[in-house]
């Protein structure tokens, strides 16, 4: 067995060891504040999968988070860090929905406007934070933190000053057009058709990644941009077009998620669905093929989450410590790395016994 | 009504100092991290931590010394987990800050159910608050004793803080040290002060810090705990630091700034003026700041070389 | 006179985990109160043995023994503690404290227990300026300092701990003529104060003028120690750059074409105002290795880097194949056909996480052969990787190993592969067989040979003496920015001669130097 094969066994092995060690906790957890912990502890793993409602909850909530997901991929690719995407879900969605009330169009071509626009939208806002960094070197971590406040409070006011529907007793927009809205695909579920550009975009987000020369660009230029610099590429533009097609793809996340899950624009602040796109990108080590393995896990443990809360006392919210778990374990270089050190020196000592043969 | 009625009343500037004050203790927390080359974004959870855990404390107590205590202790808890994962274990910084942050955000809730059967407040605990102090002598002074008396002690606190901070940062040898890791790693280590130890002592500062922002959130800005009760000002407290150019002076400035902007932005409801745009000013305020310091800085080294 | 060394290294052999020796049973012994020089080639083992010396690395064997008692030093504190202080090439300071902050951090002196006594910092500063008549103000922010102060408060935080052996690692590289007088008188007051100095340098000058006696390494080997009293810069460059001719480059004679690449009155100056290239002027023909010889931080790396477009131009002008590079990107000087090894692998020349594949077609991905309509042709690369694993010797486990699992010569390997494998029209060689092991060296110059036979035009630029005179054809020496000598046939040269140019004890007249400029 080679070194190459041993550091990919111990990357699996790594997150395996996260996501037990965070099962473990959460066992614990359970047992220490459940009357019936036995109960309890098999609603969490098993509940999920008992009824196709709860099962068409977890693809539901993995939807939108494989967008930011690979948004978050191909963003953080560049070796450069942002926290913009909760902001770019945020405006996605808002922009859509302007589309979504505001205008009469075919059915098919409607939906696919107002997720095209909520993304366009988006793409321009997510330069921001590159640019400021390009021309300034603006540390995009507080930029696009302060952004996302702005692009926030910008998009309520948008929201209570031209789209709010006063017949609705809160802050929501008008109903949008029964044309816009995304079809449900299964019933007894509210899996909708938002799934399919989901995949769509996955298998886009992969090849451009790991098959275009442009995904070729960016990632060498994440490993080592001194590197990308000598071997004669343009890193600013890659920083700059890697930005916005992130938060192009963040920003049709927020679109299918309200075209699919909602009737008109009611969100009062971003979802987290941002920040568990950095969670799932994290876990999935940047490649969008795992993204989706990902976001239904992390679906998964929270919908089990949900299940006990209203069948126990414990609530939903355990999932957190989980979550909060698995993402610092697997982000952890030195977790494990005794093991990983000591595999590659025997191995080193097999090769070098082998090769004095 | 006009906007300046409300501004230029003592209502205002007393509204002023109790809006900053979370925001304050946690800016010099994020200064403290920030000094020692540690971008922390934990703080808001350990704002919220600490704002669930002084009620806590002060309820199973019924004492306020120990309430504080237990909010203290328990950011300093989320602090050094942060600390352990992210230089002993070298996890990423955003990634450990975004899961603390989300762990605290769950973990909060998930106490205040267990403990009190409630996912939203607190107010069915009996738990205490800092008690407010009148200042004797300034107290009688008019317009200044309205504006500066009669805090929550935890204001003056804060205040006494940026002394205190200061005095450690500029003046102390473990300050002197936290600045030397914080910009020459190397150097630090060649004259044999630990890096890690270094930071691990600035991650404590800052937990403290965090710490009593939080205390100050649910046992004085009001008397319980709410889910999110933090609301960003973590993060709001790291910019403060960042345009404050991370020293406790400055720090302290901007975290009057937004204060301003925070209060401004619920006396201004009234107003014909939207009040997402006065919510929008610290925000906006932080970017133009970021980019007039980074062109500033930019210009003179672009002069210094032509210079030559 | 055994009893008055204040400091003896016995028999040192340091070896890299890398195989590398660095240091083969080397010996030396520094009396006290004097001014020790320590000479020798890049590569010598100086920096190594002076490492070995302040506790950053470990040797294998060997005793070090201060004032005649065997001491073990696990680190910089515990040399520190036994009065060893250090001024490193780059210094350690923390730009935005005060000297004497910089000087006291770690052993601050406390008011009431608590806080740093500032004025007693800046007191015992200032003292330490008056005795030692080192003029620095106290109260300034580093930042704002020049290089030769910023030298000066280095100076001043090893005697603050008390050094008694004082060890300058090349102090003079980054100064000022005046700059560097200055540093001798006061290097000269320590020594009658009683301090003892290791003074590290390739500046015979410098050495002959300042040093007490010197001790010249050699292929990590010492030479010898000798009083400098008796001894011209002669005889000491005789010591240190002999050789021992290990590999030998078969070769038939160059025949060189028309001129590539065109250097005129290059300048270029520092962010300080100190000239790092001073009107050079060559030309590299077709066919033809131009070596450059010269010791580092004569401004080859610059040079290098000038024309192949990673620093922003300077005054003067650089040409290849008659289309001037001015404002060109890297991209498009490599577009007209300029390949380049930097002498720093690790930062520029490979991408460590990134696969072999993706190593060797980070210069050529955009080309139709291997990308149509924006996706990589991953059959074509995958050919190309294992035509240039085989090409090159490469030895990994297959192409999609990250680099990063390769040794150093295979690394290396990889560099070359991807930088000479284009046909290039000029490549830009820098140190190509820096820290590597001997079979890879001597693959890499038969294929640098390989190169110049099938028409490239190639600028070798080496410190180590063997690989120049082994493989250029022609060659200019470097030595303070300036072309010193252009020497026609490198097989006429003698190590001696080389040795006296590169060390700037002679140099040709303009007429001389001006026959690099071929072409028109």
């Amino acid at each position: 067995m080679g070194v190459k094969q041993i550091e990919k066994i111990m990357d699996a092995a790594k997150t395996v060891a996260a996501v037990l060690l965070s099962f473990m906790a959460t066992v614990l957890l359970i047992c220490l504040v459940s009357s019936t912990p036995l109960q309890t502890v098999k609603d969490f793993f098993m509940g999920p999968f008992q009824t196709v409602r709860r099962m068409g909850n977890i693809i539901e909530m993995a939807i939108p988070i494989c967008f930011t997901g690979c948004g978050i991929c191909i963003m953080y690719s560049t070796g450069h860090i942002n926290m913009g995407s909760s902001g770019y879900f945020y405006a996605g969605g808002l922009a859509a929905s302007v589309l979504a009330y505001g205008v009469l169009l075919p059915a098919g071509v409607h939906p696919l406007a107002c997720i095209l626009f909520g993304g366009v939208i988006t793409a321009l806002i997510a330069a921001i934070p590159a640019v400021l960094c390009i021309q300034w070197d603006i540390n995009e971590v507080v930029s696009s933190l302060m952004l996302n406040y702005i692009w926030v409070y910008l998009g309520t006011w948008i929201l209570r000053s031209f789209m709010l529907d006063p017949t609705a007793g809160f802050n929501a927009s008008k109903a949008y057009q029964e044309s816009a809205m995304l079809p449900r695909l299964l019933p007894g579920t509210r899996i909708h058709a938002g799934l399919l550009i989901a995949a769509a975009v996955i298998v886009f987000s992969w090849l451009f990644l790991k098959k275009t020369k442009w995904g070729y660009q960016i990632r060498m230029m994440g490993v080592n941009s001194r590197f990308a610099i000598y071997s004669g590429m343009g890193v600013t533009g890659i920083l700059l077009s890697s930005q916005m097609l992130g938060g192009f793809i963040a920003g049709i996340g927020g679109a299918v998620e309200v075209l699919g899950m909602y009737t008109r624009f009611e969100w009062a602040a971003a979802p987290t669905t941002g920040f568990d796109g950095i969670m799932v990108a994290a876990i999935a080590q940047r490649n969008p093929a795992l993204v989706p393995v990902a976001a239904l896990f992390l679906a998964y443990v929270r919908v089990g989450a949900d299940v006990i809360s209203r069948s126990s006392d414990v609530p939903s919210e355990i999932v957190s410590i989980i979550q909060a778990l698995i993402i610092m374990l697997v982000g952890a270089q030195m977790f494990l790395s005794g093991i990983r050190h000591r595999q590659i020196v025997k191995a080193s000592v097999r090769q070098l016994a082998k090769e004095g043969k | 009504m006009n906007a300046w009625d409300i501004i230029f009343t003592t209502e205002f500037a007393f509204m002023v100092f109790r809006v900053t004050t979370p925001i304050l203790f946690t800016a010099l927390g994020a200064m403290v991290s920030r000094r020692a080359g540690i971008m922390n974004i934990s703080l808001e959870g350990m704002m919220l931590v600490g704002a669930l855990f002084g009620v806590i404390g002060s309820t199973y107590t019924q004492s306020v010394l120990a309430g504080v205590a237990c909010a203290v202790a328990s950011s300093l808890a989320l602090s050094l987990i942060f600390a352990y994962f992210v230089l002993k274990l070298r996890s990423d910084l955003i990634l450990t800050g975004i899961a603390l942050n989300l762990m605290a955000s769950g973990g909060t809730v998930f106490l205040l159910s267990v403990l009190c059967g409630d996912k939203g407040v607190s107010t069915s605990m009996n738990s205490l608050v800092v008690p407010s102090v009148d200042i004797p002598v300034i107290k009688d002074i008019p317009v200044l004793g309205e504006i500066i008396s009669g805090h929550n002690l935890l204001t003056y606190g804060a205040l006494l803080s940026v002394a205190v901070v200061y005095l450690l940062i500029n003046k102390s040898p473990m300050g002197l040290r936290i600045r030397s890791v914080g910009e020459n790693p190397d150097a630090a280590e060649s004259v044999g002060i630990s890096v890690i130890r270094t930071r691990f002592t600035a991650l404590i500062i800052t937990g403290i810090l965090s710490g009593l922002g939080g205390a100050f959130m649910s046992m004085g800005y009001v008397s319980w705990f709410a889910r999110d009760m933090a609301a960003g000002r973590g993060y709001i407290a790291l910019a403060a630091q960042n345009l404050g150019n991370a020293t406790p002076l400055g720090t302290c400035l901007a975290s009057f700034l937004f204060g301003v902007a925070d209060a401004l932005s619920s006396s201004l409801q009234v107003l014909s003026v939207p009040a997402e745009f006065i919510q929008m000013i610290p925000y906006v305020t932080t970017v133009i700041g970021l980019v007039i310091y980074a062109a500033r800085r930019k210009r003179q080294t672009a002069k210094k070389s032509a210079a030559l | 006179m055994a009893g008055s060394y204040i400091l003896e290294m016995r028999g040192i052999t340091k070896v890299y985990s890398n195989g590398f020796v660095a240091n083969k049973d080397v010996n030396l012994a520094v009396r006290e109160g004097e001014i020790h020089a320590l000479v020798g080639e890049n590569g010598a083992g100086k920096s190594t043995l002076m490492k070995v010396l302040f506790g950053v690395e470990s040797h294998e064997e060997g005793d070090i023994l201060l004032h005649g008692k065997p001491v073990k030093i696990d680190g910089p504190i515990s040399a520190i503690d036994m009065g060893i202080g250090m001024v490193h090439q780059h210094f350690m300071l923390v730009p935005s404290l005060t000297v004497a902050e910089n000087i006291v951090l770690g052993r601050e002196p406390r008011k009431s227990g608590v806080l740093v006594d500032m004025e007693k910092a800046i007191a015992d500063t200032a003292a330490l300026c008056g005795k030692y008549n080192l003029k620095v103000d106290p109260a300034a922010r580093v930042r704002d300092l020049p290089v030769g102060m910023k030298q000066k408060v280095e100076i001043l935080k090893a005697l603050y701990r008390q050094a008694k052996v004082l060890i300058l690692d090349e102090p003079t590289a980054v100064l000022t003529p005046q700059e560097t007088e200055e540093l001798f008188v006061e290097l000269k007051r320590m020594k009658e104060a009683g301090h003892t100095v290791i003074f590290i340098s390739h500046k015979l000058n410098e050495v002959k003028e300042l040093c007490d006696r010197v001790t010249v390494l050699r292929l990590g080997r010492t030479v010898g120690t000798a009083d400098l009293a008796g001894l011209t810069e002669r005889e000491i460059s005789r010591m240190m750059v002999g050789r021992d001719v290990i590999l030998k480059i078969e070769k038939s004679p160059a025949k060189p074409g028309p001129e590539v690449l065109r250097v005129r009155d290059l300048n270029l100056n520092a962010g300080d105002g100190r000239p790092i290239l001073r009107n050079v002027n060559f030309s590299v023909r077709m066919g033809e290795i131009l070596g450059v010889a010269g010791v580092e931080g004569n401004g080859q790396r610059e040079l290098s880097e000038l024309i192949t477009g990673l620093l922003p131009f300077a005054r003067g002008e650089i040409a290849i194949d008659g289309s001037p590079i001015r404002g060109k990107s890297i991209r498009q000087i490599r577009d007209l056909g300029v390949s380049h090894i930097s002498e720093d692998r690790m930062t520029y020349g490979v991408a460590d996480r990134a696969t072999v594949s993706e190593n060797v077609i980070s210069d050529r991905f955009g080309k139709p052969e291997y990308c149509t309509r924006g996706f990589l042709r991953a059959k074509e690369i995958k050919k190309l990787t294992s035509q240039l694993v085989e090409e090159f010797h490469i030895k990994c486990d297959d192409a999609s190993a990250p680099v990063k699992t390769l040794s150093g010569g295979n690394m290396q390997k990889v560099v070359a592969a991807r930088e000479f494998s284009l046909g290039p029209r000029l490549s830009i060689v820098n140190q190509p067989t820096r820290g590597i092991d001997v079979g890879a060296t001597e693959f890499v110059r038969n294929k640098i040979v390989e190169l110049r036979d099938a028409g490239t035009a190639v600028l070798l630029i080496s410190a180590d003496l063997n690989e120049i005179l082994e493989l250029s054809d022609s060659l200019i020496v470097m030595h303070n920015g300036e072309v010193a000598a252009y020497l026609p046939d490198s097989s006429q040269v003698t190590e001696t001669e080389l040795g006296e140019y590169m060390l700037g004890i002679r140099r040709q007249g303009d007429e001389e130097i001006r026959r690099v400029c071929h072409g028109r």
